[in-house]
């Protein structure tokens, strides 16, 4: 199915809406399972998105400019003894379509300063 | 190695199967992903001490419900690499349904569960085997149908609880299949919800002291049911459990609302 331009999938706005969340707490960037959780924790009793729609979400709102990305340092992965993160920070494109598209179906999110101005 | 880490290595072995002969940054890039992902929930689970079957129930969910779009994924890359247009795919509508497939299963045996309670009578004739029968069956139908509104409205971990019990009645009927697949089928999707929602610590839920009397109410009154049948009739002993597990359930939610207050 095509989608017409500027439009979202849930996931999609799941995640732009999460990493909002996410950057108000004081992390501009984030890792996929952060972001798993967080969606699990604020949009209702809903299971950790799976790892096949996760990433393949990701890797679409990325290449949609909505999204970008970059591996973590190693040295700080290697100091902390665990696996590189793939860290992500939603653009000011992924913002604005993300307020767009709260504007046009009149939903707010249940997470404080989303409201768009 | 834990059953978490098991879990893990099933889910690295999936995602080098279906990273296979793609082109070399994609496959890489994924599978460094999904072991920062795999390493990531371990590490939450352990830091809420979270036993460690839950969290490899949790992650083997999250690789099986991802399957279709790690397949349709690996399509794109090839497409991509052979020069194809890419399409976006997904519909909306769909993935809610992939996303709560259960949960409309478990309304389906909900509702089934309370027809079928009021028919028992209707139909076999009115009597205390049949009234308290009928009474039992539908009063499971409602515990299904209420844990869907608890775990969507209070508390995940009960709702699922209050769902996997409720739905114990469709698996006596051993010669109809379909009701005891899709009772087992419920059972054991909301365990395992149940597993998840407990790896990622959420057995804080907060939960309003109403929801406490609620499920009060409902453990007294499938008990006052069951009781006498359980001691009058052989056949109700299969109704036996059911007791118990609703006090499991009344104790896990009275234990939330403690730690919520």
């Amino acid at each position: 199915m095509r989608r017409k331009p500027g439009t979202l999938l849930p996931i999609e706005v799941d995640i732009l809406d999460a990493g909002l969340g996410l950057r108000r707490t004081g992390g501009a960037r984030f890792h996929g399972f952060q972001l798993a959780k967080q969606i699990a924790d604020h949009a209702g009793p809903r299971p950790l998105t799976s790892h096949g729609t996760l990433y393949k979400a990701l890797q679409r709102l990325e290449e949609a400019g909505l999204l970008t990305s970059q591996w973590e340092d190693p040295d700080i992965a290697a100091a902390d003894g665990r696996p590189r993160r793939r860290l992500y920070e939603v653009t000011g494109a992924g913002e604005r379509a993300l307020a767009a598209w709260q504007a046009r179906h009149g939903r707010m999110s249940g997470r404080p300063g989303l409201e768009p101005t | 190695m834990s059953p978490a880490d098991r879990a893990a290595a099933v889910v690295s072995w999936w995602v080098a199967t279906y990273s296979r002969h793609l082109p070399t940054e994609a496959a890489e890039r994924r599978q460094a992903e999904l072991a920062s992902d795999l390493w990531e929930q371990r590490a939450y689970g352990r830091l809420v001490r979270a036993p460690a079957p839950a969290v490899a129930l949790s992650i083997l969910r999250r690789m099986a419900a991802g399957m279709p779009a790690d397949l349709r994924w690996r399509q794109h890359q090839l497409a991509a690499t052979r020069g194809r247009p890419l399409v976006p795919g997904g519909r909306p509508v769909l993935r809610t349904l992939a996303r709560n497939w259960w949960l409309i299963l478990a309304a389906l045996v909900g509702l089934f569960e309370v027809a079928f309670g009021v028919a028992i009578p209707l139909h076999d004739g009115v009597n205390f085997d049949t009234i308290g029968g009928g009474a039992i069956v539908a009063t499971a139908g409602l515990l299904v149908l209420g844990g869907i509104a608890v775990r969507r409205r209070r508390s995940r971990i009960a709702g699922d609880l209050m769902i996997a019990v409720g739905a114990m009645p469709m698996m006596p009927w051993l010669w109809i299949i379909p009701l005891p697949v899709a009772g087992l089928t419920v059972i054991v999707a909301a365990t395992v919800d149940a597993a998840e929602a407990r790896s990622l610590g959420q057995r804080h839920t907060p939960t309003r002291p109403g929801d406490r009397v609620l499920l009060g109410v409902a453990a007294a009154l499938v008990a006052v049911l069951v009781a006498p049948l359980v001691a009058g009739a052989p056949f109700w002993s299969a109704f036996a459990v059911a007791p118990v597990l609703l006090g499991l359930v009344v104790y896990l939610g009275l234990r939330q609302g403690r730690r919520a207050t």
